[in-house]
């Protein structure tokens, strides 16, 4: 009996609990790429999309070429020595903060080659 | 006898223009800087160095291939180094550069015409043992051992993104690197021939996610000297170079990294006056086989300015 009333209560917390939402000050939804299986030389552009005011944008890639479209959105294509599974990340910054994502980009070598 | 060899470089470099070589990578360039050669005890040695290279067209094996994208990479770099005369037995020098810019065109209709980064490379300090005695225009042979320590700049970015790491002045690893160099007069006073073997060992790389291991770098030079006058020296080398496959992550192999090159590299030494002397020479590409495709160098001309004084 003691047992069922401390689960009881238990869920009755849970159910109180508030909805977190991300902040609205600053904030990295998602990074999307077009692609995230590619070969050799294929172009894709990869978009971060964010929230807040005054945002700084920083790319990085271990791998691979990157260009910048927008702030928010890069070029990214990987020569032949470039080939594997490739991390780019994305750091989003403003007065409060700073905060970070990453997408894997797999890259395949050109048919022929 | 002079105008024949000089003649002699100038029919190799024509045919060798076209030819390929090593590729663009991140950090100094490699090998020695063209002076091998001991210095007595309490001489000092001063010199900078100014290089151009540029790399256009991508090998496949040891044929070109068409590649969309990338167009052409440069660089322009100049180095400061100091040398001096320790002991008899013994030379010590320090060397660093900077890159004015290291540049990947980019094919027309992208966003940006190229990819341009600069800045500090790596600093390379060297110790050079001469167990044979070393009079100029005799016999010398010379053990060096160095290390690059990766103090350049690593993490360019360009509007917020990194650029490549092939642009990156710094090569961002720890390198050890070996030499041996051997020089005897043939026939003659004024002509001598020299040997030369580099080696060189990267450690890993780990910044951030970039997880990554040079393979072994290895230089074999064979040529000769003729010395015109007190003024006029040339020389001729053919060189082999070798580098075997990178590694990243999870020690994966990098197939489209490593290669054999054969280059003939001309150089021209003028001595001016008081000790300074000015020296000429170009790296040209005469066969290159690589793994998988890579871009490769079409030449490389450095010109040098160094003074040597006894304190």
């Amino acid at each position: 009996m003691i047992l069922l009333l401390i689960l009881m209560s238990a869920c009755h917390k849970e159910d109180k609990n508030p909805v977190v939402n991300p902040s609205e000050k600053l904030a990295l939804d998602s990074l999307v790429a077009t692609n995230k299986h590619i070969v050799t030389w294929e172009e894709i552009q990869v978009r971060a999309y964010a929230r807040g005011e005054n945002l700084n944008f920083e790319w990085y890639t271990n791998h691979g070429s990157m260009i910048a479209v927008d702030s928010a959105t890069v070029l990214y294509w990987a020569c032949p020595s470039c080939e594997g599974l490739n991390i780019i990340e994305c750091t989003v910054s403003n007065d409060y903060g700073s905060i970070s994502d990453t997408i894997m980009i797999q890259v395949d070598p050109e048919n022929g080659l | 006898m002079g105008y024949k060899f000089l003649l002699l470089i100038m029919i190799f470099a024509l045919f060798s223009l076209n030819g390929p070589g090593q590729c663009c990578s991140a950090g100094n360039p490699l090998g020695s800087n063209g002076i091998n050669d001991g210095l007595p005890v309490k001489e000092w040695q001063f010199l900078t160095s100014y290089k151009h290279s540029l790399s256009k067209n991508y090998f496949h094996k040891d044929h070109q291939v068409e590649a969309p994208v990338v167009e052409k990479s440069y660089y322009d770099y100049q180095s400061i180094s100091v040398a001096y005369g320790i002991l008899k037995w013994l030379n010590a020098s320090a060397e660093i550069g900077y890159f004015y810019n290291k540049t990947q065109e980019l094919e027309p209709g992208q966003t940006m015409d190229q990819i341009r980064a600069g800045g500090l490379g790596d600093l390379a300090l060297n110790l050079r043992v001469l167990p044979v005695k070393t009079l100029r225009r005799t016999s010398q042979f010379i053990a060096s051992g160095g290390i690059r320590i990766p103090v350049g700049a690593f993490e360019k970015e360009i509007d917020g993104v990194t650029v490549p790491v092939s642009l990156q002045p710094s090569s961002g690893a720890l390198k050890i690197n070996t030499s041996v160099y051997y020089s005897m007069p043939l026939f003659r006073p004024e002509f001598s021939m020299n040997s030369f073997a580099f080696y060189e060992y990267s450690n890993t790389i780990e910044e951030g996610y970039f997880i990554y291991k040079y393979a072994d770098f290895f230089q074999y030079s064979i040529g000769g000297q003729y010395v015109y006058n007190k003024r006029l020296s040339i020389l001729l080398n053919m060189k082999y170079e070798f580098r075997g496959k990178d590694h990243r992550e999870n020690e994966a192999v990098v197939e489209s990294s490593g290669s054999h090159l054969v280059l003939i590299n001309p150089q021209v030494t003028y001595n001016i006056k008081r000790g300074w002397s000015l020296m000429v020479l170009a790296d040209l590409p005469l066969y290159k086989y690589v793994n998988g495709k890579q871009l490769t160098n079409s030449y490389a001309v450095q010109c040098s300015l160094y003074k040597r004084i006894t304190f």
